[in-house]
């Protein structure tokens, strides 16, 4: 009995004792967090004029002494320098260079007895701090054997890095040493000197590269890269292909682009739906109306989504309206006229044409151009529109 | 007799290991959640998926709303979707045959104009009687379906859907602006990898918001929101941290999942059950394992969906019995995963926990009751060994609530005041005594209900709680231009202007 007794007490002294270090950590970590706050907050106020005076002062000021108000100051311009850009930008970079903040994260970085998320931290801080002299640094990060610093060198890699990283980029995406979202968000970031570094890995060996680049390409609208894009649309990789084709688009978006439509026009007629799901995003968009014959083709192709995006590309392009409503007009009943009906008349919806094509029949004031054009839309099975015809036809 | 106090005995020796294995199985979990809790604050502090928003591999997203008489909060969750922080998305709301105005409501609201489109049917759901698009938010898409119940709405909205991922939301749920980024994270750093992923679930009773967003978060003052406050974060922080860092997550919760579209197809999409959610997971596990293929379900625990939680005991019991109900189901679908080692750890470890400790769990605390009494009647119980063991299960779920608070104060801080954090420390011990009992009773209600078969969800009483103000978002030219055609046709019946839009359930197919 005694000694049952003796181990109701052990438990329950276990549990409570448990139950008090969870409150005590709970609070206390509440507090230090309260009291950190309290405590930046004077340094804070005292220094807020600090990134101002280190952007526009002819002579920059010294860094201020002491662990918690040299921290401060650092957080402060760190925090403003992610707001600048231009001269402004590069002066806050320099003071930070020259007050050995950078030097201090690039030591932690580099020291491999440090605890793997110190370093990620300071990998974090140089991104954030931006100078490109850390890029050498966070380059050789990419090699850490912890992940998270590898990741973390990945990421700010893309916020100081030129076009000299890209080798150590490509190389991370083909030994899977980073997850390739975070590498495409680097090579995304990377200043325009990298742009022939990334067209020349477009005939990399390995397809997820190429498949990457190209989409990375495109999203930077990098016009010197079309001619490369160009040859990748006959790329063997599907993906690669799709992308390529995407990145011109975006390209022409932007800039004008004047390319050779036939290659452009072999990917309608792909092998791969995703290919020419992309191809009919894409025609559009690089070649204008002058993409309208094939588009108005690929409307009936016998992938729902390639036919959707076909007509989305159709009915957005200058003369959309009335190319839809040829589609809706056809008299073939087949079922890939069907599909390509249905699409069409969906993005004549969604594009606003078909009220634009009543606000126009409504103004001429013809009552059978009226019943013909709902009879038109009846036809080609239009439920909101058409009931209306029904309703007219009795009345 | 002897037989008769030797059964009595052996079976007491059995029911003390059950919770013995019990209390070690939590504490491990818990020890694995921290670890999780901990690893993930360090990616934050590392910036780790900081950029996700710009990164050029994050995927378009599909988000799925279904709502089955919502009209008390329908706007507002379409109004906090519309302002997530994400770089491409559509949301598609499915009316599930609403017999409210929830689908008068959403049209009114955003200005819907109907769309005539048949999405391909990849899977089975009931006939669609008509789809609406928004002109002022081209991505807002509304589709109104005769009634088939969530796991059919949300299949129909899955057929609709234009993009590789699809997240389920539940229509009394506000999400926080950035929760889909967090949440897709995963995809876009592990993009061959993870199939699905799923946020915390919050109580959002307590909590204040205007137009679908969070202003100021704190915790209710009647005790059973409390409680629910309480057994969320155990349930988010501890339980699906801990499986998640296992890879063997069982459930991705309804209120917020996301997942990746191709397999949810390849899977068979969602099943008639009633936890759907569930099951679906599990299945899309299965189908993984079966065709050899690696794949990973991870929990984001700062992906936050705040959602309204039950506050009459009726309304509670009948969602907590609707739980059991699902996990048997789903249990009894996948029995032969059970203790399967070709299904790895899923099949060795989780499935069996979720059986023997989620499922039959509550039945063994009841029959330990029931044995503590006739021991006690018969003059067999050991006086000092029954509270050794009161003391070990209502100690050990006290340690479990006040780990996850604390995995909470260490790095969500989802609760700036101090009264409110000790408000939840205080109901963590409330909670102990009386409402974890009646959830136990709840839950054995559920388990008998499920073996007799019993079906159908019961009716979720809601107040709205996340909603604001009423608001309108935009205009209905279609309704004006119909308007001036029924005009010169002849057919007026006054029923269509600009402010004031027909009946939508009137397209006829």
């Amino acid at each position: 009995m005694t000694s049952t007794l003796i181990a109701v007490y052990i438990v329950l002294f276990g549990f409570a004792s448990i139950l008090v270090t969870c409150t005590v950590l709970i609070v206390s970590w509440r507090l230090r967090r309260q009291v950190k706050a309290l405590l930046d907050r004077p340094l804070r106020r005292a220094l807020a004029g600090l990134p101002s005076a280190v952007v526009l002062d002819p002579v920059q000021p010294r860094t201020p002494r002491g662990g918690r108000r040299r921290r401060v100051a650092r957080d402060l311009v760190v925090e403003a320098t992610a707001a600048l850009a231009g001269p402004a930008r590069a002066r806050a970079v320099h003071w930070l260079e020259e007050s050995g903040y950078v030097d201090e994260a690039i030591r932690i970085l580099a020291r491999s007895t440090n605890r793997s998320w110190r370093r990620a931290e300071a990998a974090a801080l140089l991104g954030r701090m931006g100078s490109r002299l850390a890029a050498p640094a966070l380059a050789e990060g990419l090699c850490d054997r912890r992940y998270r610093v590898r990741d973390a060198c990945a990421t700010a890699l893309g916020r100081v890095a030129t076009g000299l990283e890209v080798p150590s980029l490509i190389d991370a995406v083909e030994r899977r040493r980073v997850p390739r979202g975070i590498l495409s968000g680097a090579l995304l970031n990377l200043d325009p000197s990298a742009d022939p570094a990334l067209i020349a890995c477009l005939t990399h060996d390995d397809p997820t590269v190429r498949d990457l680049v190209a989409r990375v390409l495109g999203m930077r609208r990098a016009a010197s890269a079309v001619p490369a894009l160009m040859d990748a649309v006959a790329d063997p990789d599907p993906g690669a292909r799709r992308h390529a084709i995407l990145a011109i688009a975006e390209i022409a978006g932007s800039t004008e682009v004047d390319v050779d439509p036939e290659p452009l026009f072999r990917l309608a007629v792909d092998d791969e739906a995703i290919v020419r799901a992309a191809a009919a995003t894409g025609l559009g968009q690089i070649l204008g109306d002058g993409a309208a014959r094939v588009l108005t083709g690929m409307t009936r192709d016998p992938d729902y989504w390639v036919s959707y995006r076909a007509a989305e590309s159709l009915c957005r392009l200058p003369s959309g309206d009335e190319l839809g409503w040829r589609i809706l007009c056809d008299h073939d009943d087949t079922p890939g006229a069907r599909r390509a009906k249905a699409a069409s008349l969906e993005w004549l919806e969604r594009t606003g044409g078909l009220e634009r094509r009543m606000s126009g029949v409504l103004a001429d004031g013809d009552p059978e151009e009226l019943l013909a054009t709902l009879a038109v839309l009846a036809a080609a099975g239009s439920r909101a529109w058409g009931e209306l015809l029904v309703d007219g036809a009795a009345a | 007799m002897s037989w008769l106090i030797l059964a009595i005995l052996v079976f007491s020796g059995i029911v003390a290991c059950y919770f013995a294995m019990l209390a070690v199985a939590s504490l491990l979990l818990t020890g694995v959640a921290a670890r999780e809790v901990y690893d993930h604050a360090l990616n934050r502090k590392a910036d780790i998926g900081e950029d996700v928003f710009t990164f050029p591999l994050t995927p378009p997203v599909s988000v799925l709303l279904p709502a089955y008489n919502e009209s008390a909060a329908i706007v507002e969750s379409v109004a906090s979707l519309l302002g997530l922080r994400y770089p491409e998305f559509e949301v598609i709301v499915v009316n599930d045959g609403s017999k409210d105005d929830t689908l008068q409501q959403v049209v009114e609201a955003y200005g819907l104009e109907p769309l005539d489109r048949d999405p391909p049917v990849t899977l089975a759901t009931q006939p669609i009687r008509g789809i609406y698009q928004s002109r002022a938010y081209p991505e807002l898409i509304v589709i109104d379906k005769e009634n088939g119940g969530k796991a059919d709405s949300l299949n129909a909205g899955i057929n609709a859907s234009r993009y590789p991922l699809v997240c389920g939301i539940d229509a009394d749920s506000i999400l926080e602006p950035d929760a889909l980024l967090r949440a897709v994270e995963p995809f876009v750093l592990r993009p061959e990898l993870v199939i699905a992923t799923g946020g915390i679930v919050r109580i959002a009773n307590g909590s204040r918001f205007a137009r679908g967003t969070l202003v100021d978060a704190g915790v209710p003052k009647r005790f059973i929101p409390g409680f629910q406050i309480v057994e969320y974060m155990r349930g988010f922080l501890v339980g699906r941290c801990s499986w998640s860092r296992l890879n063997a997550l069982l459930i991705v919760s309804g209120a917020f999942g996301l997942f990746r579209k191709d397999v949810v197809v390849d899977a068979g999409g969602y099943a008639h059950t009633i936890g759907e959610d569930a099951e679906l997971v599990v299945r899309m596990q299965r189908h993984m394992i079966e065709q050899g293929r690696d794949y990973r379900v991870e929990f984001v625990p700062d992906a936050v969906c705040w959602t309204e939680a039950p506050e009459s005991l009726k309304v509670l019991r009948r969602q907590r019995t609707r739980w059991q109900r699902g996990l048997y189901d789903t249990l009894s679908r996948h029995r032969s995963m059970l203790f399967n080692p070709r299904y790895g750890t899923l099949g060795t470890l989780a499935l069996p926990y979720f059986l023997l400790f989620e499922l039959l769990g509550p039945a063994m605390e009841g029959l330990a009751l029931v044995l503590t009494i006739a021991m006690w009647a018969g003059g067999l119980l050991n006086t000092g060994l029954a509270p050794f063991m009161l003391a070990i299960m209502l100690g050990l779920g006290l340690v479990l609530s006040i780990s996850s608070l604390m995995l909470e104060e260490m790095v969500f801080h989802r609760y700036p005041r101090w009264k409110d954090v000790l408000r939840i420390a205080m109901l963590s011990v409330v909670e102990t005594f009386g409402y974890r009992q009646l959830n136990s009773w709840w839950r054995i209600t559920g388990l008998w209900e499920a073996m007799r078969k019993k079906q159908g969800w019961g009716a979720m009483t809601r107040t709205g709680a996340a909603a604001s103000e009423r608001q309108s978002f935009g205009g209905g030219r279609y309704w004006s231009l119909r308007g001036e055609i029924e005009e010169r046709l002849g057919v007026s019946d006054g029923s269509a202007t600009a402010s004031e839009a027909p009946e939508p359930a009137g397209i006829a197919v």
